[in-house]
């Protein structure tokens, strides 16, 4: 591996300080002149038609600016993948707590009041929460206007409440049949979830007096919220800015529009600013969160462990709305993204049903499918009687296959995963002990076409003239360290201190577009153009002390903000000495820029074609004891392996995996959001059992680089994948402790003491 | 939240005169963590809140010659690392230590924790147990309460609306006595789904149970005392089938309903498993005495 001075070091991020000591500014820092706040009215209705709204006695209380309803404003619709929704409901409402009408007010309990001053008269029609029976011919329809749309999904088959039908085939089911040893089958689902987040959405919106609008908003994607805004409000996009702030906790959630539609039509109409912001209780009926699913499994295997058969289906809840449709497609695939498969055959759907609306969520579409995998894993190893860990490598994909829909694996570390893990069991493992049992679990998240172009990405590096460097990125510090990775990389390139990189970053008006933040794939996205952007500014840098050195660019050398021809350090020229000279130079000031479309790292395009890299392989190993009284399970010991291709910041990466597992034992045993007829039933901290230090068992990792070919410096991705095998590893850990499989998450205690009732124990 | 008049008495005399003066109106602020909360969510909306936290001489243990007294004003964590509370009631020290988490027990106090009747509070089920009263006071005068009878319906208390609590007093345990606590929950510090105290006496070197006290946290609108549970093992020998019995009666005694915490099922089936233990840990210490 090449010697990097900054990069592989776990320095402190630079946000640390700020967050530490309050100084990190939120939305809710921000304060206007003459600042109005918005307030919603929320349906108490999962589905009714909306036969009249009087907002009357609302506007005439003293202190009320505003009040809007869903014809007062454009009837823009929009949405992530399909354009569904209005930011106020038009007609009707299709799940409890939409947005019926708005209150703009000079303070919070004077909307909060007018709120309670708006009437409507609703007509209650049929609803339908229940995913499988939304399917069925003659369930209620939640959007009647569907095929009206747009861009209405391809594989769209006019089939009432079912969004998306997408399926995945690869050989001959038949003959895999055939082939097979032991046929299992079984079925599996998973609850849906909340991302917890410290920070509720919250944003500021203020339209100047010539209409441009400014708004103020956690946002992890702020180029894509302006593209939103600007098309919902009306405007063009350069007359909409976007700042994002300090976001206090992102996991999937800050990717869409929320609270700004409401914020921004509001300041529009009042010409004041507007602060809106989210209760915890509205999070949860207001926002999204992650998707239940149901999955069925029926897999085919030889006597010998090898895997010939997977026929499989997966059915996606959105809710009232279309966030759910584009995980689809990578859902279906993951299916097949663990094990070499010859014969496969997957079908998904995405379904509207009168729940509250579901979207992206830490590795979105990702834990669902690799929960009833990997569970179904281990029982056909049991079936079998062979060691999951030994079914495991046996099957794991590896370099040259091909992965249905997918492509032909290259740089996968998946195998070094499972070795890591059995190295670890044999050294951890013991002797059993009764209601003791360990469980393992492979995961994986995002696979990235080698010959695919974009996302694009671009960044600025300006060199100052005391030798110091600023980053200008589209990117925004979500809490996952990015800052830091990208201030690693130009420190890096530059040959400069870590300490003299500052970042500027997440306003639309002053950095190059970015796409936004998350999949795991900022690091080696943007990662790429800031490395681009360095290096090109590094060059210039170069230029210039060879016309000064009087010597050939190939032969200088840069570090410790320093220039010198190899071995004569003694000649050297300063970072900023070459800075502040490149200001009356011809060539201008010191600028780097680097823009990015994939392929700009691949040699041949042709020989690239079908390939895919970068894969986010991990395999997790935990022991659990199970309270044969009470049900409880509780976690001793978590061990999680992943292959990060190349760790820029180890105490990051480390970070992650911790967060991520935490986030994981939250889905896998506590978490819920418990929806009775379109109800949330536990809409607070408090009922909401998030995950809390005293119930953690200390975690325990190691990572494996297998460099990517794409990623700059070989960098993969953490993001999320940590939270991906959490809930199968727990669940088979349950299984080798107390025999009994649980196949709906989480696992609560009650659930698990139902399943061992009866049961005869060890 | 809605505004309101906030009123800071210097002394109880003040506060009493402005509580008889607004009455319903009024709630007493003393640690702020169950009626801020309430306040935030709307569900109370007074026009004044007496504060109470500059009253001096609420915030005591004071170990009497019959019993302790905690004052009104003593935050949960001061009980929590009392060595007097550790000498005389373990048992206490350990439901202290289970409430919610340290941030809430360094604000929280034991009057507010009582006053709001949480159905799930953890320190009214160790209380009734132990036969504590509960002191009173109001512009007409004072009174006193046994907390087994201070609970009257969900969030309800006997408590007048121009009353403060100034006092819990706890008889000390005789000779040959013992008494546990336990609150089984989802995460550290949570609501039970189930809680349970149990106090014994037990008649001298027989191994005979003298009388019990068995009292439920989280299992009905108000915390509750298992009386037939507690009955059923006056004057039995402590055997592991009289403690396990004991453990259904109380099942049985408990008025659970469903809620995020667990099934009416699950909730009663905790309830006799923790009977069990509580009992069990207590019988071990009173035969320490």
């Amino acid at each position: 591996m090449a010697e990097y001075s900054v990069l592989g070091r776990g320095v402190v991020r630079t946000d640390a300080r700020d967050k530490v000591t309050g100084r990190a500014k939120y939305a809710s820092d921000v304060h206007l002149p003459g600042m109005l706040t918005a307030k919603v009215l929320r349906s108490p209705f999962a589905h009714a038609r909306i036969l009249s709204i009087d907002t009357s006695r609302a506007e005439r209380l003293p202190g009320v600016k505003m009040v809007a309803t869903g014809r007062d404003i454009p009837p823009v619709r929009y949405g992530k993948w399909m354009l569904d929704r209005t930011a106020l409901a038009l007609g009707k409402v299709r799940h409890i707590g939409e947005p019926v009408a708005a209150v703009a007010a000079v303070d919070k309990e004077t909307a909060e009041e007018a709120i309670e001053l708006i009437r409507v008269e609703y007509e209650e029609i049929p609803a339908v929460f229940d995913p499988l029976e939304a399917m069925k011919p003659g369930a209620p329809i939640v959007h009647e206007d569907l095929d009206g749309y747009q861009p209405l999904p391809p594989q769209r088959l006019s089939q009432g409440n079912i969004l998306i039908q997408a399926s995945l085939k690869h050989g001959d089911m038949e003959r895999g049949w055939r082939e097979a040893f032991l046929i299992h089958e079984d079925c599996y689902s998973t609850q849906p979830v909340y991302h917890g987040l410290m920070e509720p959405h919250e944003a500021v919106a203020a339209v100047d007096s010539g209409g441009r609008a400014t708004v103020w908003s956690p946002s992890k994607a702020p180029f894509e919220l302006r593209r939103a805004l600007a098309s919902i409000v009306g405007l063009p996009v350069s007359q909409v800015r976007v700042i994002s702030t300090t976001g206090g906790g992102d996991f999937g959630s800050r990717g869409s529009p929320s609270v700004e539609p409401i914020c921004m039509l509001l300041a529009q109409r009042t010409s004041l600013p507007v602060r809106m912001s989210l209760t915890v209780e509205e999070e949860f009926v207001g926002s999204y969160y992650r998707e239940a699913a149901t999955v069925t499994l029926k897999v085919g295997v030889k006597e010998d462990g090898t895997l010939v058969a997977l026929q499989g289906r997966i059915v996606f809840d959105t809710g009232a709305y279309s966030d759910v449709l584009g995980h689809i497609g990578g859902a279906t695939g993951h299916l097949a993204g663990l094990y070499d498969i010859p014969n496969f055959d997957v079908e998904g759907c995405v379904v509207y049903t009168n729940n509250t609306p579901r979207g992206q969520c830490r590795a979105p579409r990702t834990p669902q499918p690799i929960f009833a995998l990997e569970s179904h894993m281990d029982a056909v190893a049991r079936k079998l009687g062979m060691d999951p860990m030994d079914f495991r490598l046996k099957n794991a994909v590896e370099d040259g296959d091909n992965l249905p829909g997918r492509g032909l694996l290259r740089n996968a570390g998946l195998k070094q995963t499972l070795h890591a893990v059995a190295d670890y069991l044999r050294k951890e493992k013991g002797a059993s002990a009764p209601f003791r049992g360990w469980g393992i679990a492979c995961g994986e998240r995002t696979l990235t076409p080698v010959a695919q172009a974009g996302p694009a990405s671009s960044a600025y590096v300006r060199v100052n003239e005391d030798g110091t460097a600023t980053l200008f990125s589209g990117i925004s510090e979500v809490g996952g360290g990015q800052w830091t990775a990208m201030s690693q990389i130009v420190a890096e390139v530059l040959g400069i201190p870590f300490e003299h990189v500052s970042v500027v970053s997440g306003d639309t008006e002053l950095v190059p577009h970015e796409g936004g933040t998350g999949g795991s794939l900022t690091t080696g996205r943007v990662g790429t153009s800031v490395r681009l952007a360095a290096e090109d500014a590094r060059g210039q840098l170069l230029r210039l002390a060879a016309l000064r050195l009087k010597v050939r660019e190939e032969e200088l050398e840069i570090g410790r903000g320093q220039v010198y021809a190899k071995g004569t350090p003694e000649t050297a020229i300063s970072v900023a000495d070459l800075a502040t000279a490149a200001l009356t130079s011809p060539g201008g000031s010191i600028l780097g820029t680097g823009r990015h479309l994939r392929e700009k790292w691949v040699a041949s395009l042709a020989e690239a074609k079908g390939m895919v890299d970068s894969a986010h392989y991990c395999t997790h190993a935990a022991c659990v004891e199970v309270d044969a009284e009470t049900g409880q399970v509780r976690v001793l010991k978590y061990f999680a392996c992943h292959d990060v291709g190349f760790a820029i910041n180890p105490l990051l990466v480390e970070g992650q995996i911790e967060g991520g597992v935490v986030f994981g034992l939250g889905y896998a045993l506590t978490e819920e959001v418990i929806n009775q007829r379109g109800r949330v039933l536990n809409p607070s901290f408090m009922d909401y059992h998030l995950p809390t230090a005293p119930g953690l068992p200390r975690i325990e990792y190691a990572t494996i680089s297998v460099p990517s070919g794409l990623g700059p410096f070989g960098v993969k991705g953490i993001g999320e994948p940590p939270t991906v095998p959490v809930a199968p590893a727990i669940a088979n850990a349950v299984y080798d402790a107390v025999g009994v499989r649980i196949k709906d998450l989480p696992l609560t205690a009650e659930k698990v003491l139902k399943a061992l009732k009866g049961k005869t124990l060890p | 939240m809605r505004p309101f008049e906030y009123l800071a008495p210097k002394d109880l005399d003040e506060a009493c005169s402005l509580l008889s003066k607004h009455r319903d109106e009024a709630k007493i602020l003393s640690g702020g963590q169950s009626l801020v909360a309430l306040l935030r969510q709307r569900l109370v909306s007074p026009a004044y809140v007496i504060d109470i936290r500059r009253v001096p001489g609420l915030d005591y243990i004071r170990e009497d010659k019959d019993g302790l007294s905690i004052g009104a004003l003593t935050t949960h964590r001061t009980v929590e690392t009392s060595p007097a509370v550790a000498k005389r009631f373990p048992m206490l020290a350990e439901a202290e230590h289970r409430l919610a988490h340290r941030q809430v027990r360094n604000w929280g106090t034991i009057g507010g924790n009582l006053s709001h009747a949480d159905p799930g509070g953890d320190l009214a089920p160790s209380l009734i147990a132990l036969g504590a009263v509960i002191k009173v006071v109001s512009a007409k005068g004072k009174r006193t309460v046994p907390v087994a009878e201070f609970f009257t319906d969900y969030l309800v208390t006997v408590l007048e609306p121009d009353e403060i609590l100034v006092e819990v007093a706890i008889p000390y345990l005789k000779a040959g006595s013992g008494g546990a606590y336990h609150k089984e929950s989802i995460r550290a510090g949570d609501r039970p789904i189930a809680a349970v105290a149990a106090v014994v006496s037990l008649d001298g070197k027989a191994g005979v149970i003298k009388s019990a006290r068995i009292a439920l946290g989280g299992v009905g609108l108000t915390p509750l005392e298992a009386k037939e549970a507690g009955k059923s093992l006056a004057g039995k020998k402590a055997t592991a089938g009289v403690v396990l019995e004991a453990g259904a009666i109380a099942a049985r005694e408990a008025q659970p309903t469903a809620d995020v915490e667990g099934s009416v099922e699950y909730k009663r089936h905790i309830v006799g498993l923790l009977t069990r233990d509580m009992l069990n840990l207590a019988l071990t210490r009173a035969q320490s005495k």
